[in-house]
């Protein structure tokens, strides 16, 4: 099975559950491919939780989901030394972060203590407990999802903890036609439990590296800037993207030109990506209201951006 | 006529102006004439796009690399011209550069060949001015100018077309982007020359004016003379003292026929006026009748001794004198001057054999003096006694009335001499052993100079030591007299030249003997080291000989100069290419017995060598390999456009072209794809060509994927079917609009 048929088959599996989904489903693809980490933002009730659980069965990986609260505590998450009383020693429980998914919902409920926490595992896929550095399996995915729509009791993820996350998406409603097809299903299981693995973990790996070796031409490369200096000179934005963003949206133009059957990276991979990868990497000026609830004005921001920056012919 | 046309003609015509003069310059061969005028033809019919010819040339180009053949070809030819055809530099470069141009001709196709073609076009230019001197070359050099004019206005154009092109045909506002395709008009054509005519004159005028405005001016403003001492009727004893210390320049002196060096060229007299008579405080000159010296031919003035023929060309020590504006109008040399040359009215000489202008320059004088220097004959040097003639006794033996304890000690130094010569050795001895060099005297105070510096003091500078050694010479009974003058030791080893400044003015001694003439002798003992060897030092000299050629190169440049640049040039190239064919026999010869002994090793005990020869040369093949492939390792690398790309890119460009002429204009920000799903939208019909064209774009521009010669031909089938269905569907402008 080569790189194409086996995202095709991964897609076409995830659709079986999220119907008229296809754009997020590529881009939670992409997220995977480019070794990036996911922020779901949207209202309850739309399928984040399903997403990620569709993936994760899809993938024939362990999948874990922590439920994030504000009095949970950092070895909630990453583990604990419990004192072994037969071997006289301590002994690492490893936590829900030992998993090749983990989905971490509502990850602006819980104490900023607690967020940081993921910081180290997402960057590094490692975890340090008691001196101790355990690697995180191979591939490791967090996807996050936030609910904008409710902000009492809330932390507001820090700037350094949104920077990693590859891209922010929003799933939006199905349409009446899609939302009929969720209905007409059969209920009795969950719908994610009924669909089988298609790839194995090695085989995700395998990907990771083949999205690597796209190749991105320079006139490309210089386009990828452009777009970031602009971002930086705009005075919508107070803050413009950084140089991880930039390697951010390098990388997920890679993975997208390899989701989309190419060895090559396109001009529209970058301008496709860039609202998605870059959105919550900039901070809008002051005038321009509060960055938490303006995810789609930060969105418009870029996409004007974007229609400044010529494309290399 | 388009932009692009009229462009690339005015290029063409500037290469042909300097290639035309070039072969007016030069005799050519006839196969390198066929083939540069060929190169032209094919240029020339480049230039029309339209017809069918170009097409078809389109077709004859030959590739990069058959032109990298080519060129490396054609500089082993160089050399092989350079060193057994034509034997000369000049002729050898010249063919070559007429091959650069055939090869420039033939790929334009960029900026840079442009750019190639008129740096190659300003060679020819160069070269055939330096080839002749005709007057044809005149109209040629204006024509050039003016086609220059042209071509770099619509190089200009050009290259802002280009840029706007790109910018133009996406522009996000319908409303502008028709691009205006220029047109040249009559009138650009002659605003164009008349510019160009305009720029002629002025830079003539400027040419002509203004370095003499600036001699002129600059040298009337401030070209206050340097105020000298000790070369006027009178001087006083003492005056050289306070100048001692000045190190303003008055001039600069080359010997060009003296060689060795730097290190050995000890100091250098140079004369100035002499003194016969001394009153007890000044000098002065009680000969003050001038006559005129022979001016044959002009320019050189010879000083004639009674009834000696003038020589046929001047004699003696060569020194290229570079006068600074003086306050004097006497002429410097060293002893003694007999020929001068300069471009002055007259020169006039004392009978004392010092040199004067009418009267003193404001400028900066040149002029060129011929010395013929005296020694004493063998016979005098031992002589006891001498006879000298009534007028030497009458002019040269006065002395002031001075204490007796002078002559005393005249009497007393010289006492053991057994010879004239001795006695003023003796002199000369006890002046450099008795007393102290020393500036710090104060000058003209005392009543009695003399007397102090003999008899009390003991220190003295060089006026003192010289004006001591006469009166002392003069009163034992030997003739002698006082000059002054400069003594250079400051040795400019950038410039090959003395630097002579105001505190090497000094004063010495002649003494007269009947055989063998004015005897220069120096009593003064040698003064420290004046010329500095730390690198400020040295850095001056440099700077000072920097700005000497400034002067002579510039300002006050020459044929003459001219002509001796280009003779250098010439003699240098001559010697270069000398001694390449030397090494070169060298070479063969030493090649030539190793290929024997390599032969000879080829017999069947030798088969190890052989082997050992046979992977050397696999080595040096595969290093050959990745030498010459390493290029094309460059120009794959990212930021440089393979030909691939650049074809695509064309090819694309052209659709875009198309495509905006029915109305569908591609901003700068579209991409790609996104201008498929306009074409979709708006032009169904044509949407199926310019996907594919698309595809083929992204691939090789993108994907960097070769460009077959078969994804070309259909590509071109694509563009033409594109162009057609443009031609038979109506512009839906009001559509996009």
């Amino acid at each position: 099975m080569n790189a194409s048929q086996s995202i095709k088959s991964l897609q076409d599996n995830i659709a079986q559950v999220i119907k008229g989904k296809s754009r997020v489903i590529e881009m939670a693809i992409v997220c995977l491919l480019a070794r990036g980490h996911l922020l779901i933002e949207d209202v309850p009730g739309v399928g984040k939780t399903t997403l990620a659980h569709s993936l994760a069965r899809s993938l024939d990986c362990s999948f874990k989901r922590i439920q994030f609260t504000s009095d949970l505590l950092p070895s909630d998450i990453v583990g604990i030394s419990v004192f072994n009383r037969q071997k006289q020693a301590f002994e690492f429980m490893p936590g829900p972060l030992f998993a090749h998914i983990v989905l971490a919902d509502e990850i602006n409920r819980t104490t900023p203590k607690t967020q940081s926490s993921l910081l180290e595992a997402m960057s590094e896929a490692q975890i340090s407990v008691d001196n101790h550095t355990y690697p995180l399996h191979q591939p490791f995915m967090v996807i996050a999802t936030q609910n904008p729509a409710e902000y009492h009791g809330t932390f507001p993820l820090p700037e350094s903890q949104l920077d990693r996350f590859l891209m922010r998406l929003r799933i939006g409603y199905p349409t009446p036609a899609e939302e009929k097809k969720v209905l007409d299903r059969p209920q009795l299981l969950h719908p994610a439990d009924e669909i089988q693995p298609v790839l194995s973990a090695q085989h995700i790996v395998d990907l990771q590296a083949q999205a690597e070796k796209v190749r991105m031409e320079d006139s490309l490369m210089d386009y990828l800037l452009a777009i970031v200096l602009a971002t930086r000179r705009n005075e919508l934005l107070s803050l413009g993207v950084s140089t991880r963003g930039a390697l951010a949206l390098c990388k997920a133009a890679k993975a997208l030109a390899l989701v989309r059957d190419r060895t090559y990276c396109l001009p529209e991979d970058i301008k496709e990506l860039a609202p998605t990868v870059l959105s919550h990497r900039v901070m809008l000026s002051r005038s321009q209201g509060m960055r938490t609830k303006t995810g789609e004005h930060t969105e418009r921001i870029l996409q004007d951006i974007l229609d400044s920056v010529p494309v290399p012919i | 006529m388009a932009l692009d046309q009229a462009f690339r003609l005015s290029s063409i015509l500037l290469a042909a102006t300097g290639f035309a003069s070039l072969t007016l310059a030069i005799v050519l061969p006839l196969w390198l004439l066929t083939f540069a005028g060929g190169a032209f033809a094919l240029a020339l019919l480049r230039v029309n796009h339209a017809t069918a010819i170009s097409g078809a040339l389109q077709h004859l180009r030959l590739s990069a690399l058959t032109w990298n053949i080519f060129l490396l070809l054609a500089f082993a030819g160089f050399w092989i011209d350079l060193l057994i055809v034509s034997q000369e530099l000049l002729p050898a470069g010249i063919h070559f550069l007429v091959l650069l141009l055939v090869n420039k001709l033939s790929n334009l196709d960029q900026r840079r060949d442009f750019l190639h073609l008129y740096a190659i076009s300003l060679i020819t230019l160069l070269a055939s001015a330096a080839l002749t001197t005709q007057l044809w070359y005149a109209p040629f050099f204006f024509v050039y100018l003016v086609a220059g004019v042209w071509t770099l206005l619509l190089y200009h154009l050009w290259q802002e077309q280009e840029e706007n092109a790109g910018r133009h045909m996406t522009s996000a506002n319908p409303a502008q982007t028709r691009s205006p395709q220029p047109t040249m008009t009559v009138r650009f054509f002659w605003t164009t020359n008349v510019l160009a005519a305009g720029a002629f004159g002025l830079t003539l005028l400027f040419f002509f004016l203004i370095p003499r405005i600036g001699v002129g001016l600059l040298q009337n403003t401030h070209g206050e003379s340097l105020r000298t001492t000790g070369f006027s009727e009178q001087v006083d004893l003492g005056v050289i003292g306070p100048v001692k210390q000045d190190p303003s320049i008055v001039m600069r002196v080359e010997l060009p026929d003296s060689v060795g060096p730097a290190s050995t060229r000890g100091p250098l007299y140079l004369r100035g006026v002499a003194y016969n008579r001394y009153n007890g405080k000044s000098w002065s000159n009680s000969l003050p009748h001038r006559r005129m010296l022979t001016e044959l031919p002009p320019g050189t003035f010879t000083l004639r001794t009674s009834g000696a023929k003038l020589p046929a060309s001047p004699r003696g020590l060569r020194q290229d004198i570079l006068l600074e504006p003086l306050d004097t109008a006497v002429l410097f040399g060293a002893p003694f001057p007999s020929t001068i040359t300069g471009t002055f009215l007259s020169v006039q000489s004392d009978l004392m054999g010092s040199l004067h202008l009418a009267f003193p320059s404001h400028t900066r004088i040149q002029y060129t003096a011929y010395s013929l220097p005296t020694s004493l004959s063998s016979a005098e040097r031992t002589a006891a006694a001498v006879l000298y003639p009534e007028h030497i006794l009458q002019q040269y033996l006065q002395i002031p009335a001075v204490s007796s304890q002078i002559v005393e000690l005249a009497r007393h130094v010289t006492q053991p001499a057994t010879s004239v010569f001795q006695t003023v050795t003796l002199i000369q001895a006890h002046l450099l052993a008795d007393y102290r060099y020393n500036l710090d005297v104060p000058s003209l105070q005392s009543a009695h100079p003399l007397e102090d510096f003999l008899l009390t003091r003991k220190t003295g500078y060089c006026e003192h030591y010289a004006t001591a050694m006469v009166v002392l010479l003069r009163a034992v009974g030997i003739p002698a007299r006082l000059v002054t003058g400069f003594l250079a030791t400051e040795w400019n080893e950038f410039g090959g030249y003395y630097t002579v400044r105001q505190r090497d003015a000094h004063a010495w001694v002649e003494v007269y003997f009947p055989q063998s003439g004015w005897i220069t002798m120096d009593p003064t003992p040698p003064v420290p080291e004046t010329v500095g060897q730390t690198w400020w030092q040295s850095m001056g000299r440099a700077m000072d000989s920097v700005r000497l050629q400034w002067d002579r190169l510039f300002v006050h440049f020459s044929a003459n100069d001219q002509l001796t640049v280009v003779q250098g040039i010439r003699e240098s190239g001559e010697v270069v290419r000398t001694k390449l064919s030397e090494s070169l026999t060298a070479l063969s010869v030493k090649s030539s017995a190793m290929l024997r002994r390599v032969l000879s090793t080829l017999t069947p005990t030798g088969i190890p060598h052989a082997a050992l020869l046979f992977m050397l040369a696999i080595c040096a093949a595969y290093l050959g390999r990745r030498l010459l492939r390493s290029p094309r390792n460059d120009a794959s690398q990212p930021d440089v456009l393979s030909a691939h790309q650049r074809t695509v890119i064309t090819l694309y460009t052209n659709m875009l072209h198309c495509l905006a002429q029915h109305g569908i204009e591609k901003s700068a920000s579209t991409t790609p794809f996104e201008l498929l799903r306009q074409v979709r939208e708006q032009w169904f019909e044509a949407w199926p060509t310019a996907d594919a064209l698309t595809q083929l774009y992204t691939h090789v521009r993108f994907g960097q994927a070769p460009l077959t010669r078969e994804d070309c031909t259909i590509a071109e089938d694509l563009l033409r079917r594109l162009r057609t269905l443009e031609r038979a569907t109506p512009p839906q402008n009001n559509r996009t609009l």
